[in-house]
């Protein structure tokens, strides 16, 4: 540990112990009537900035490694490079904000189905932890867009296992996911997500703990106007 | 710590105690030796308080409902509650026993509660009884006045060597010797008879160990066993030979396409085994978990053979000198400690706990500049104190000296108000006198260690030396500082959140959030103005910081606080307060440090200080959501005293320390206050 680092860490650990955490994170899908489309995942930090401000400055925290700013950047100018040589991929591009600790990710689709290949990864390189096997699909002749989500009881599992404190991360930690449409909806089969005004946007918020747990399920079948 | 030996301390350290008799019967050269001096204890705390309170209770009814019947108090066991127990360790090449002695007041009502259900012998004016606990033998003896209960540990490397091996039949089988020989295809005729299977015979003939040739044990445990004419060998356990038939052969490479062998014939002679296996193992035919249980059986054996040796000895025959004979151990002790701990030398403990560092063949003078080392736990109305007291050799003491020869600066003192800190930390050393002794004590220390290295560390440390200007380095800063916490302040803190319309297009905007921040000040001597003006010129050119009236301010940094620093009188101030930082630049601010406070920081080298009072008031109560947590934290650290450590350094060739609980002014002694304490965190479960 540098002199730096060593020099801060009392003070830091006083500060970062009675922080309590808050994430959010943001999925936003829009499809066109041929199939295509774009999306941006987004990760919003921000109300654990000092939190993590403070957490970058050690070399790791709760047993865990803490990678450096550098290390993060290297990490999605890979993610891009690779989902930029993935087919039916195309204008990947990310942000990423230390002052706000704000991260996100976007890109283009030819198909809907391109979306199946490219989430996981998205979320294993951002290092966020999903109870999601997300499945999407987009059916042009009936114009019905779908989404499968699988509850994966062996997340809740892994999350029994962490220490109470990395459990706390999670406690006020909220999930959105927005679908948007050129066309109007018809119809939403979630009864947690709303339509917007104008039919052409479904939303879905929900805890992240609640889709841990399994109380919550995000899959919707969503039918548009022919 | 298994349960059984946990609840022997816990009876023995409620065991009123005084005389140190029992100390005679251990020997001089004892490796470890603590006192349990009960009699303090119980001076503190009656019987019946005791009892009464939720850890007594706790321990009664654990101990009736592990079949202690009519024990309604800690004076119930028949121990004697008004002398000393001793826990202490003998380390011989071969051995390491852990031996308790707990003196026993009515041996009749020890018997009642102790002995149901268990096998007695008797012999030589004592009793004794073995238990497996957590597979290790220990044995339980006891006269009319004393309760022995030892456990032996065997040292692996004393069996490693291919003598002792032989002696009593141990294999020291690899894992990997089995597919080294298949592969040399060197399958022993010698071993193997005409069918290919293991000689059984032979196997006997060298494991059997020569019980009867107590001299064959090594020096240490030899002693032991000079007295053991005098008892039955039927007391000793018999020699662990092997039982053939136990035991599964291993396959031949080539056996295994013999004719002859039908798998009646192996089913009957490699069955049943010692150990469990799964069908792939036993397939895979290599007898390394044979051979380990065999040998792991002989060394229990051993263990226990020596350690009955042992516990006969301490019965039979006192030590020709006892450790009341060793001045060390002696000046270790203290009527008014609880308990005091003695190890006789530092050195010994890392080698007989850590034998690996032998293994590089040196250990240098890592650990051989220090001697023995002395703790006590002290409880009166003031507090619990903790205190040690490590010796160490006179040329580290003198270096150690020097890098502690100088005291903290005394206008530190005036920055402190003792009202207000919720805890703070000093230190003093000479940095002048630590860059220009480290070389040496690197070289010292930790050349012999790596010795394939000694020769580049020598160097290095000597080129350490030559770069390093030490009198200039030491004007920046002198080695001393004084670190103090005032408080923990609740800050808004902006952070982005998202706003969505009708549509669901969001936007991002600010808002705020209150979150706790540390406000603390340190402060550090430093003579070399020219160097800080020099400094703080070239990161105020760079944009690193801004100024305002002598206080410069860190710009654009990652921390939740804002961090400020300024240089007055010989002393840099950093901190988080910069209205503090712009009182002290203007001679304005005026602390108040208490007396207790500024003879804590002037009188030592190291101190430091926590209120938890203090902390408790400071907590926000949104960090403590629930009612009952909020209730709960502030009764239990609301109440509880200041905690405190301090070394003066070295002393002599001694470096000493304390770790202090003070009692709160409520309760008349620190063992009143922690029993409270236990009892109030378990109501509240």
């Amino acid at each position: 540990m540098s002199t730096k680092r060593l020099f801060f860490l009392f003070p830091l650990l006083l500060s970062g112990l009675l922080c309590t955490s808050c994430f959010q994170l943001i999925e936003e899908v829009s499809v066109k009537q041929d199939g295509s489309g774009t999306a941006v995942l987004t990760a919003n930090l921000s109300q654990s900035k000092s939190k993590l401000a403070a957490v970058m400055l050690l070399d790791s925290v709760n047993g865990y490694p803490v990678p450096s700013k550098a290390d993060i950047r290297r990490e999605l100018e890979q993610l891009v490079s690779e989902l930029q040589q993935t087919d039916g991929i195309s204008n990947v591009a990310y942000t990423l904000d230390f002052n706000t600790f704000i991260a996100s990710i976007s890109w283009s689709f030819a198909r809907v189905e391109d979306l199946n290949t490219i989430t996981d990864r998205v979320f294993e390189k951002m290092k966020v932890t999903t109870a999601n096997h997300a499945s999407y699909a987009y059916l042009p002749a009936t114009k019905t867009f779908s989404r499968t989500y699988v509850y994966e009881p062996a997340a809740k599992k892994e999350f029994d296992k962490l220490k109470a404190a990395d459990q706390a991360v999670f406690e006020n930690a909220i999930y959105t996911s927005i679908y948007r449409f050129d066309i109007p909806v018809v119809s939403n089969s979630n009864p947690i997500a709303k339509v917007s005004a104008s039919k052409k946007a479904v939303m879905l918020q929900s805890p992240l703990m609640d889709l841990i747990n399994g109380r919550k399920n995000l899959s919707n079948r969503i039918k548009l106007a022919n | 710590m298994n349960k059984l030996f946990s609840l022997i301390l816990c009876v023995s350290m409620v065991t009123l105690a005084n005389g140190q008799d029992l100390a005679r019967r251990i020997p001089s050269d004892a490796f470890a030796v603590v006192n349990i001096q009960t009699a303090h204890f119980f001076d503190l705390m009656g019987v019946e308080d005791f009892n009464q309170s939720a850890i007594g209770s706790m321990l009664l009814e654990k101990a009736r409902s592990a079949g202690f019947s009519s024990v309604n108090s800690v004076a119930d066991f028949g121990l004697d509650l008004n002398r000393t127990s001793y826990f202490y360790t003998v380390l011989t090449d071969s051995t390491k026993h852990y031996n308790f002695l707990v003196p026993i007041a009515d041996a009749t009502v020890f018997e009642q509660q102790f002995i149901r259900d268990e096998e007695v012998e008797e012999k030589d004016g004592f009793r004794s009884f073995v238990k497996v606990i957590d597979e290790d033998t220990t044995i339980f003896a006891w006269d009319s006045g004393t309760l022995s209960v030892t456990s032996t540990a065997l040292v692996d490397g004393y069996f490693e060597q291919s003598e002792v091996a032989d002696r009593y039949g141990i294999r020291n089988y690899n894992y990997y010797d089995y597919y080294d020989e298949a592969a040399a295809d060197t399958v022993s005729a010698v071993d193997y008879d005409d069918y290919g299977y293991y000689d059984s015979t032979a196997v006997a003939v060298a494991v059997a160990p020569d019980y009867d040739d107590y001299d064959d044990v090594d020096v240490d445990t030899a002693e032991a066993f000079d007295e053991g004419d005098k008892y039955d060998d039927s007391m000793f356990l018999p020699p662990p030979a092997l039982d053939s038939t136990a035991m599964s052969f291993p396959v031949p490479v080539d056996a295994a396409a013999d004719s002859a062998w039908s798998e009646d014939t192996v089913y009957e002679l490699s069955a049943p085994p010692a150990v469990e296996y799964d069908s792939a193992d036993y397939d895979d035919g290599n007898p390394y978990d044979e051979y380990y249980a065999a040998d792991e059986q002989i060394k229990k054996g051993l263990a226990t053979q020596w350690s009955r040796a042992f516990t006969a000895n301490l019965f039979n025959q006192a030590p020709a000198e006892s450790i009341l004979s060793n001045a060390s151990y002696v000046s270790s002790i203290q009527d008014d400690a609880l308990i005091t701990a003695w190890l006789s030398n530092f050195e010994s403990a890392y080698l007989a706990w850590l034998p690996e560092l032998m293994l590089s063949g040196s250990t240098g003078s890592l650990f051989s500049h220090y001697g023995s080392l002395r703790a006590g736990l002290y409880a009166n109305d003031a507090g619990f104190r903790l205190s040690t007291d490590l010796e160490i050799a006179p040329q580290l003491a003198k270096s150690y000296k020097r890098i502690y020869g100088r005291k903290i600066n005394r206008k530190f003192l005036n920055y402190l108000n003792s009202e207000e800190a919720i805890g703070w930390f000093a230190f003093a050393m000479d940095t002048k006198a630590y860059l220009e002794e480290l070389p040496s004590i690197m070289k010292d220390t930790y050349g012999g260690l790596l010795g394939q290295h000694e020769q580049e560390i020598t160097l290095a440390a000597d080129v350490v030396s030559l770069l390093l200007d030490e009198t200039a380095i030491a004007n920046v800063a002198k080695g001393d500082a004084l670190f103090i916490l005032n408080g923990i302040t609740e800050e808004e803190v902006p952070y982005i959140d998202y706003e969505y319309d009708d549509n669901y297009d969001y936007k991002e905007v600010e808002k705020t959030k209150m979150e706790t921040i540390p406000d603390f000040l340190l402060m550090f001597s430093s003579d070399d103005s020219k160097l800080y003006d020099q400094v703080t010129n070239y990161i105020y050119q760079k944009g690193l910081v801004s100024e305002m009236d002598g206080i410069f301010s860190v710009e654009e940094s990652d921390l939740p606080f804002g961090l400020y620093f300024t240089r007055r009188d010989g002393i840099i101030f950093l901190g988080t307060s910069s209205e503090q930082l712009h009182d002290i630049a203007a001679n304005r601010y005026r602390g108040k440090i208490s007396r207790a406070h500024r003879n804590l920081i002037r009188k030592n080298k190291v101190a430091g200080l926590l209120s938890a009072k203090k902390l408790a008031t400071e907590i926000p109560t949104e960090e403590l959501q629930s009612l009952n947590r909020y209730i709960a934290f502030h009764k239990l650290f609301g109440s509880m005293g200041d905690f405190y450590f301090q070394s003066k350094g070295i002393t002599g060739t001694h470096i000493t320390g304390d770790f202090v609980a003070e009692t709160p002014a409520e309760f008349d002694n620190a063992v009143q206050y922690f029993f409270a304490l236990v009892d109030y965190a378990m109501q509240d479960q």
